[in-house]
């Protein structure tokens, strides 16, 4: 490094200086916090559950449940050896994995947010 | 800064997912970050700043793609100076105006530009935004040539050739604002 160089460097160093954070890590904390989980995601944990509990609603899920505790073996035995009408379908089959599949994305939804 | 500590912070977030460590790498890097950015805008910090934000955000994003052969911090300012160039070209005609070629007669218009006017403002704004680049990369930060060829994905000659004429530039300028 000659002469001039060592000039051209020791003007960069003058003018080096530490940046402050003053809050610019919080703030991108927050803007990954929104990228990560997008408005997209939101509506279609929105929907899917507002979809679970009118589906849940219309079926008479809490009407069944009685039912579906006292004779669960029952029914299994019937859906095993024997076509099942469509009323128990929902009961066993659909309503669970619908309630599943809400507490799925539930859980899924809780966990991003503990992560901040 | 050690790049040992900062290769174990990025394994705690891929492998634990542990935000609070990338909160630390962004407090490590964010001063070098935006330094190269601030100068590479000629002093606009709230430009500046929103770049720096979004290159944080594009290294968490892509963090999984980092595969620490270079450090952490060269690969910041890759991503910051892709982003700076993305920038640059989607707003080229006024751009144009404001970060190309001013000659030695720039004038300094924004508040920002005010506070940050002194001889290395005025000196960077005789260079091209690439070659301001390069010149920030090799005397402010202190990376080798290698390095900056990678940062730039140029090849290590044209870094060297931009070096070369940027330094001539930066010298005709202070050579005829009184530097000796």
């Amino acid at each position: 490094m000659n002469n001039q160089d060592f000039e051209i460097k020791e003007l960069f160093q003058k003018y080096k200086r530490e940046i402050a954070d003053n809050g610019f890590s919080e703030k991108v904390a927050e803007n990954i916090r929104f990228d990560v989980i997008p408005l997209w995601s939101y509506i279609i944990i929105a929907g899917s559950m507002l979809a679970g509990i009118i589906t849940l609603w219309f079926l008479g899920f809490w009407q069944a449940l009685p039912h579906y505790i006292t004779s669960f073996t029952q029914e299994v035995h019937n859906i095993i050896y024997q076509i099942p009408p469509q009323a128990i379908l929902n009961c066993y089959i659909i309503c669970p994995v619908l309630l599943f599949g809400v507490f799925l994305l539930l859980f899924w939804y809780f966990d991003r947010i503990r992560q901040w | 800064m050690s790049n040992f500590e900062d290769v174990k912070l990025i394994g705690k977030v891929l492998v634990l997912g542990d935000k609070r460590s990338f909160d630390q790498l962004v407090l490590r890097h964010q001063s070098p970050v935006r330094r190269f950015l601030l100068h590479l805008t000629n002093g606009d910090e709230a430009l500046a700043d929103d770049l720096a934000q979004e290159t944080f955000i594009k290294a968490y994003i892509h963090l999984h793609n980092f595969k620490g052969i270079s450090k952490f911090s060269t690969w910041l300012f890759r991503i910051s100076y892709n982003l700076f160039y993305d920038y640059q070209r989607s707003r080229k005609d006024q751009l144009n105006e404001d970060l190309e070629v001013a000659g030695a007669t720039i004038e300094i218009e924004s508040d920002n530009t005010k506070e940050l006017a002194n001889d290395l403002e005025l000196a960077l704004s005789t260079l091209k935004a690439e070659e301001r680049a390069i010149m920030l990369l090799f005397y402010m930060e202190e990376l080798s040539v290698d390095t900056i060829s990678g940062v730039m994905q140029l090849p290590v000659n044209t870094v060297k050739s931009h070096l070369h004429r940027s330094r001539n530039k930066m010298k005709t300028f202070l050579t005829t604002n009184g530097y000796e």
